[in-house]
């Protein structure tokens, strides 16, 4: 049973990375001047024995370790306190952001997919092609080629031509420009990784010996793809984790209403436990994402999962 | 061949670096000075046509204010000569008093806006050019500082080894985690709603140097492992050296070369990571500007259709990354020949 051994291990260092985030988001929470309550204080109307008597109820005068212990509780069974801002309770809040997020995310990720895999093989069956050329120009620009820019850029092109609905969320046009504008820098950088490994992976002695037995070209290059994908799929893990902190930035331009926009809101409201607590979403989101790429690499290459 | 790759986009970013760090004497008026009466004007652009024909001497049309606001700038026939040297109100620069700019016009009731003005009135050309420094000096400090902590978590966890690695790696897994517009907004949390320009500067580089140190650890950290083990470092520790002269003349010099090649792909990363902060509000904040704020002030679609001309951060952002990438690509050929062991 290697596959469940493997797993097992990767569980086991997800669960202790997590562990450490949640302590480091807990010290990021417990360091903000003041507490949920600081505020009740500063109003007049609320009398302060009645505060000193909400914190010992809500146990905010208790020792650090104990509150954040508390807390951990409250988190796994799906509490993620309060937002004092929009006067309901942050789990709802967040997740309803967080699903407009996956569901930009998961566009953008499609997108990805669709430019990286055709102009990677295409431009890595003949180097220094045309092809090759463009798809190298293409990423150049890409990297340089910001998210904010592309969507500025979008804006500008749906406000002009009108072919796309300037902002919002709805239908899949109102996809389109937001999930581009994510596309492209992240493509831009896969792009190229992909053609460095598919040719090395073309000039591997199983990818020889199937072009030595007359194997069509696609199936040869179906031959070295499977070789070529193990990077990849780490790469496209993190891609895929990235895109939630390049969809900040998106979502504000095109007035998406996601996580992204909820932290930045937030901040600027000072509700500061909902930020602190979109970062942890963020970065449980993120190392999901990671384990799920290992799982995936080690369906993809029985070396690994045997390791 | 190879590098002259990097001589054409090391001039462009040392040009955008030389005007931006000459601001106060090039731009012509203070980024913060508000021109009530002329906001949302659009460009006075310098004109070498005049009546009389083609001369040297540039010159703008006179305008007034509209009757009302909103409407277009009446442009009056009259011409006024830009100046060049001209006297102004005495600023700081360099560390010295300077009352002259490099140019502008003798009427004081008239201003020169090269790039036209914002909606509180201040002229966008001077803005440009001031959060050019802004920006820049905030992604080169960043770097420079995710380096410093960087080489000395790295040299820690592969020196040291045992309980001060597993530290260091796990805290790098912490941040690899956190994604890092997250983890910089959840920091600014901690601050309070208003900072000063100096505390912005110095919070941007605290949150860059956080965000940034850990992959440069990973780097460097497997690197001195390796080296660790190497011939001349037990050499050098069978002579007697102490740790750390071996860490540091044995071991880091050899680094050096990896470190080139993270430190000049971050560096693009750090500026757009700025003015995406900024530009979200998170960062710099008006009325200091930046690039990345700039934009912000500029991307509702009034702005973008009636003044594109304030899109030109996002222009200078693009050319300056774009250098920068070309550069990184570079080095990172190079590096990619000289493996030096």
């Amino acid at each position: 049973m290697p596959m469940g051994r493997f797993l097992l291990g990767r569980l086991g260092q997800t669960a202790v990375l997590l562990l450490l985030l949640s302590f480091f988001v807990f010290l990021l929470v417990d360091s903000i001047p003041g507490d949920y309550l600081a505020e009740m204080e500063f109003t007049a109307a609320i009398p302060r024995p009645q505060v000193e008597e909400l914190r010992r109820d809500l146990g905010l005068d208790q020792p650090f370790y104990i509150q954040y212990a508390s807390w951990l509780s409250g988190l796994v069974q799906g509490d993620l306190g309060y937002s004092f801002a929009q006067r309901r309770p942050a789990n709802q809040l967040i997740l309803e952001r967080l699903s407009n997020t996956l569901w930009l995310a998961s566009g953008a990720f499609v997108m990805i997919l669709l430019i990286t895999f055709p102009a990677g093989i295409a431009a890595a069956v003949h180097p220094g092609g045309w092809i090759d050329r463009a798809v190298l120009t293409f990423s150049l620009v890409g990297l340089s080629l910001p998210s904010l820019l592309l969507g500025l850029g979008g804006l500008y092109l749906a406000f002009r031509s009108g072919w796309f609905p300037i902002g919002g969320m709805g239908s899949l046009r109102h996809l389109f420009l937001p999930a581009l504008s994510l596309a492209i820098p992240a493509s831009a950088y896969l792009v190229r990784q992909l053609r460095l490994e598919m040719m090395d992976a073309l000039e591997m002695p199983h990818v020889q010996a199937a072009r030595a037995r007359g194997l069509p070209p696609h199936r040869v290059v179906l031959h070295a793809l499977r070789s070529a994908l193990n990077p990849m799929i780490s790469l496209l893990g993190v891609a895929w984790g990235a895109l939630l902190s390049g969809a900040v930035v998106v979502e504000r331009i095109f007035g998406w209403p996601g996580l992204g926009d909820l932290v930045v809101e937030s901040l600027s409201n000072r509700d500061l436990f909902v930020v602190l607590n979109s970062v942890l979403v963020a970065a449980v989101f993120v190392v999901l994402s990671n384990l799920a790429a290992d799982f995936l690499l080690a369906l993809n290459d029985p070396r690994i999962r045997n390791r | 061949m190879k590098r002259a790759g990097l001589i054409l986009p090391g001039l462009v970013l040392g040009l955008l670096l030389a005007f931006s760090w000459a601001a106060p004497f090039l731009a012509p008026y203070p980024p913060e000075r508000q021109f009530r009466d002329f906001a949302r004007m659009q460009p006075t652009v310098p004109l070498l046509r005049g009546p009389q024909g083609w001369t040297l001497r540039p010159h703008i049309h006179d305008y007034r204010p509209p009757s009302r606001p909103g409407q277009p700038y009446p442009r009056l026939s009259r011409l006024i000569p830009v100046r060049f040297w001209v006297d102004s109100e005495p600023y700081r620069w360099m560390g010295m008093t300077w009352r002259t700019r490099f140019f502008g016009l003798d009427d004081p009731q008239r201003q020169i806006f090269l790039l036209g003005t914002d909606q509180l009135g201040r002229d966008v050309f001077s803005r440009l050019l001031h959060g050019g420094w802004v920006s820049l000096t905030i992604g080169l400090a960043g770097v420079l500082a995710a380096a410093l902590v960087g080489i000395a978590a790295g040299s820690l966890a592969g020196y040291v080894k045992g309980a001060a690695d597993v530290i260091v790696m796990r805290l790098a897994d912490v941040i690899f985690a956190l994604p890092a517009l997250f983890l910089i907004i959840g920091l600014r949390a901690l601050y309070p709603a208003q900072l000063s320009a100096g505390a912005g500067w110095w919070m941007l580089v605290t949150a860059f140097a956080l965000v940034g140190w850990a992959t440069l650890a990973r780097v460097i950290r497997g690197q001195v492992l390796s080296l660790n083990s190497r011939e001349f470092v037990l050499y050098a520790r069978a002579c007697g050296a102490s740790h750390w002269w071996i860490l540091t003349r044995h071991i880091l010099p050899f680094t050096l070369n990896t470190l080139l090649v993270q430190v000049t792909v971050m560096l693009p990363a750090f500026i757009i990571l700025e003015a995406t902060l900024s530009f979200l509000g998170v960062g710099v904040q008006p009325p200091q500007p930046s690039w990345g704020n700039l934009l912000a002030d500029a991307s509702n679609l009034a702005v973008m259709s009636s003044q594109p001309q304030r899109l030109m951060p996002g222009v200078l952002l693009l050319v300056t990354v774009l250098c920068l990438t070309l550069i990184a690509d570079r080095i990172k050929g190079i590096s990619k020949q000289r493996r030096l062991i």
